[in-house]
């Protein structure tokens, strides 16, 4: 059996982040979640996870100040991330599109979990 | 009677002759002797009788001057008889007493006396009364004494025979052959008739002269050489000299200039010459003191009683008055006329007839034609267009109708277009107010309606460009309110959008936990799903407002778009309690349409009637297809605007029987923020961005109260995309 891929969940809305934790462990990942962005980096030190979800809009620290302080870290400067947010629309026509902005892969936080699950993939797969 | 020397020697002398002659008669001698003493003899012989003639002539010569002296006594004695018998006149003979020596036969029929004899050697006071014959006697007297007689005077006295009786007189003194006054004679005569005659005649002439000189047209008569011989008051007057007597005798030369004078005695040499009667029209004649006067002369010929051209007779009229009178008729008709000729618009005036009285210089210029040649026509006559002629004549007929101006709308094309005039035509009324003619001011109003039209072309551009500025700005301030409406909504949304991503995870989760069987639980899950997406697509709306995003235009039937709309709240209006009515209309084509954000509209339209249905009510939606024609006005002027010929729309009409919209609200209820609702119920956004999504779709959304007032009344107007 595969080892389960893991994910580290960055987000301050710890309702959400049980949520989507929840769903993710039941499709299959294992999943660490921080709400607390300033601890993410020691978080994902000390997980390993394989690929960061990230909330943008943060108190204290947002999610491009985490993609920094993780690709600073020269153990954690190839882990791919996903920034979740609902700063982004969908694409009516494409709900599944990852949207690319300043170098990054945006989905919308409001996107079905389906969408979100296909957007890991894609960020695992570049791995 | 002696014989003379003479006569001796006659005798003997003729003896002799005798002798002579007898000798040489006789037989003794023979030859021219004889001859000779027969010529001697007869000579001698004549000799002697002649001087004896000679005598006797003498003698007898005397004898016939006797007798001659007496038959010329006798004839002058018949002479005088005949003188005193039969002279008309009264004649006398007195002694120095005063009786009388002679007197002729009238005298004796006047004196009432039966002959001359019975006369003779009596007085006057025999036959007058006593003071009559104290008076002759005293002027017989007066005679004798001073040798000097009375000639020729004329006395009035009361005749034998009653009346009044004027004689002619003379006393003179009667003389012997040697010059003393033996007495007085007189001669007297009737001329009662010539001295009536002449009374009568003065006062004819008086009464002529008065005549004369109360007409105020000065009279005068110019004998051939000029010279005034009569002349009337007038004409003094007229010369400035007080006397009219003081004019005759001289000439035009001695009141009027040179040139003046010789002309007047130029015409009456011609008038003279030519014996004819002639009347001068109004000439100017300058008088005395330099003044002119207007005069009409005439001038007639005065013949004497043998029929000759003896003078001018002139009759002047001074009509200097009327001639000023005239002239300031003349310069007030002229300075009308150049009011009437300047003015730029052709003016005219016509008979009751029809015919042109008057047309003004415009109108000759106008029409190119010659007042001389207008004036007297009839339009017939001139435009020669029966059609034409006979509608000015209606014209005309109808101000002769009405007797009051009326203005009509004339188009003449003159050859450079259309012009347009407006005409009005007036009575014209004479001075007891009967209309005699009807005249016409036409104005050209082509450049007035040129420019008018320009105004009005200049003002709808200027009203365009006022309601273009307007909307300009109303878009700027909408776009500014948008703005800020955006910049919210971009930060409300990912507020809001947290929450929903948050339920969708919640979601995914219990509809995993969901039994296979549990359809209607899977059912609920759907619905809440669709929910979310519903608050997900408005958020997204909302923002998209904001960020101007392209619409997603598909072919759609409007039915679906309803239909689909009321599906999605359904639900809601049911627990409202209210009633919807909609039933599709087949004949409606697809519209150009993004679904989702048209669907946004019309359920915005619906919950806002739903909220004003407090207590259920009845929503009604209908549609239908409008073109440009059948758009009416109470459509209101937009969506007028966006209509072009030949487009299409169609119409969602939604109608509820709520409590309609505050009148004070109505003016507002597009605004960002504005909302009638209670708190909690609505954001203010809905209309704002409804509008903005028809808009996007060039099509219309408006929102009022039904026309009956049973309650609000909204429309959405989607453009039907041309095949």
């Amino acid at each position: 059996m595969m080892t389960k891929p893991k994910i580290l969940l960055i987000d301050d809305e710890v309702d959400f982040t049980e949520l989507l934790a929840e769903n993710l462990e039941e499709s299959g990942y294992e999943v660490s979640k921080i709400n607390d962005p300033t601890k993410a980096l020691t978080e994902a030190k000390r997980f390993l996870p394989d690929i960061c979800v990230i909330d943008l809009v943060m108190p204290r620290m947002d999610g491009g100040d985490v993609v920094s302080a993780l690709r600073s870290d020269p153990q954690l400067s190839g882990m791919p991330v996903l920034m979740l947010t609902a700063l982004v629309e969908e694409n009516p026509n494409d709900p599944g599109e990852l949207q690319m902005k300043g170098g990054l892969p945006f989905v919308s936080k409001t996107s079905d979990l389906e969408v979100i699950i296909n957007g890991i993939k894609t960020q695992l797969g570049h791995r | 009677m002696t014989l003379s020397k003479d006569r001796l020697h006659v005798l003997i002398g003729a003896a002799l002759a005798l002798i002579i002659v007898a000798l040489a008669v006789g037989e003794g001698i023979a030859g021219s002797v004889k001859w000779v003493l027969l010529g001697t003899g007869l000579l001698l012989l004549m000799t002697m009788v002649g001087a004896t003639g000679n005598t006797r002539l003498e003698l007898y010569e005397s004898r016939q001057k006797l007798r001659k002296m007496r038959r010329e006594r006798d004839e002058l004695s018949h002479y005088f008889n005949a003188l005193m018998d039969y002279v008309p006149s009264y004649i006398y003979f007195k002694d120095r007493d005063s009786k009388f020596l002679q007197v002729n036969r009238a005298m004796v029929e006047l004196m009432g006396a039966e002959s001359v004899k019975d006369i003779i050697g009596k007085s006057d006071v025999d036959y007058f009364d006593a003071d009559l014959a104290k008076k002759k006697r005293q002027d017989e007297l007066d005679v004798i004494e001073t040798g000097e007689g009375h000639e020729k005077y004329i006395e009035e006295r009361n005749s034998p025979g009653g009346g009044e009786q004027w004689v002619l007189s003379s006393k003179l003194p009667f003389r012997d052959a040697d010059g003393r006054i033996i007495g007085t004679f007189g001669i007297s005569s009737d001329v009662t008739e010539m001295i009536e005659a002449q009374h009568s005649l003065e006062m004819e002439r008086n009464t002529l002269r008065v005549l004369l000189d109360s007409i105020p047209d000065s009279i005068y008569i110019r004998d051939p050489h000029g010279k005034y011989t009569v002349v009337n008051r007038a004409l003094a007057d007229l010369v400035g000299i007080k006397d009219p007597q003081e004019v005759e005798g001289k000439t035009p030369f001695d009141f009027f200039p040179k040139e003046d004078a010789e002309a007047f005695l130029a015409e009456d040499t011609k008038i003279m010459e030519a014996g004819k009667t002639v009347t001068s029209p109004a000439r100017i004649s300058r008088r005395a003191n330099g003044e002119y006067r207007h005069l009409i002369t005439t001038k007639v010929p005065v013949r004497n009683r043998e029929g000759k051209v003896s003078g001018i007779l002139g009759i002047n009229r001074d009509v200097t008055e009327q001639e000023r009178a005239r002239e300031a008729v003349r310069r007030t008709e002229h300075r009308m006329q150049e009011i009437v000729d300047n003015s730029p618009s052709p003016m005219y005036a016509k008979s009751r007839a029809g015919q042109y009285l008057m047309v003004n210089r415009r109108y000759e210029d106008l029409f190119g034609v010659k007042a001389e040649d207008v004036v007297g026509k009839t339009d017939l006559e001139i435009i020669k267009d029966e059609e034409v002629a006979k509608g000015l004549q209606e014209n005309d007929a109808l101000v002769f109708e009405k007797g009051e101006p009326v203005q009509f709308d004339e188009v003449l094309n003159l050859g450079e277009g259309d012009r347009a005039y407006v005409s009005v035509k007036f009575p014209m009324r004479d001075l007891d107010g009967t209309i005699y003619a009807v005249g016409g001011i036409s104005t050209d109003i082509t450049e007035r309606k040129k420019a008018e039209e320009e105004l009005k072309n200049l003002n709808k551009e200027l009203m365009d460009t006022y309601d273009n500025l307007t909307k300009a700005h109303e878009q700027l301030i909408q776009a500014e309110k948008m703005e800020s409406v955006g910049r919210l909504a971009a930060g409300v949304a990912h507020e809001v959008k947290n929450p929903l991503a948050m339920i969708g995870m919640g979601l995914e989760l219990l509809a995993r936990r969901l039994p296979d069987d549990d359809v209607k639980g899977k059912e609920t899950i759907e619905r809440m799903k669709r929910g979310i997406d519903r608050a997900k697509k408005i958020v997204r709306g909302l923002v998209d407002y904001s960020s101007d995003r392209r619409l997603e235009f598909s072919r759609i039937n409007p039915n679906v778009l309803i239909r689909e709309s009321l599906e999605l709240v359904e639900y809601q209006l049911k627990e409202a309690g209210i009633e919807v009515m909609f039933s599709k209309n087949a004949e409606l084509p697809e519209v150009q349409a993004d679904q989702t954000k048209i669907e946004q509209v019309l359920v915005n339209i619906f919950i806002n009637a739903m909220h004003s249905m407090d207590g259920g009510g009845t929503l009604t939606v209908k549609a239908k297809l409008m073109s440009m024609s059948n758009v009416g006005h109470d459509e209101g002027s937009r969506l007028r605007e966006r209509m072009r010929e030949g487009d299409k729309m169609v119409k969602i009409i939604v109608t509820d029987t709520g409590k309609g919209i505050p009148e004070e609200a109505l003016g507002k209820l597009f605004d960002p923020f504005f909302t009638t609702k209670p708190t909690g119920k609505g954001t203010g956004l809905g209309l704002t961005v409804a509008r903005k999504i028809a808009d996007l779709h060039g099509g219309e959304m408006t929102l009022t109260n039904r026309p009956d007032g049973k309650g609000a009344m909204a429309t959405l107007s989607l453009r039907v995309e041309n095949d």
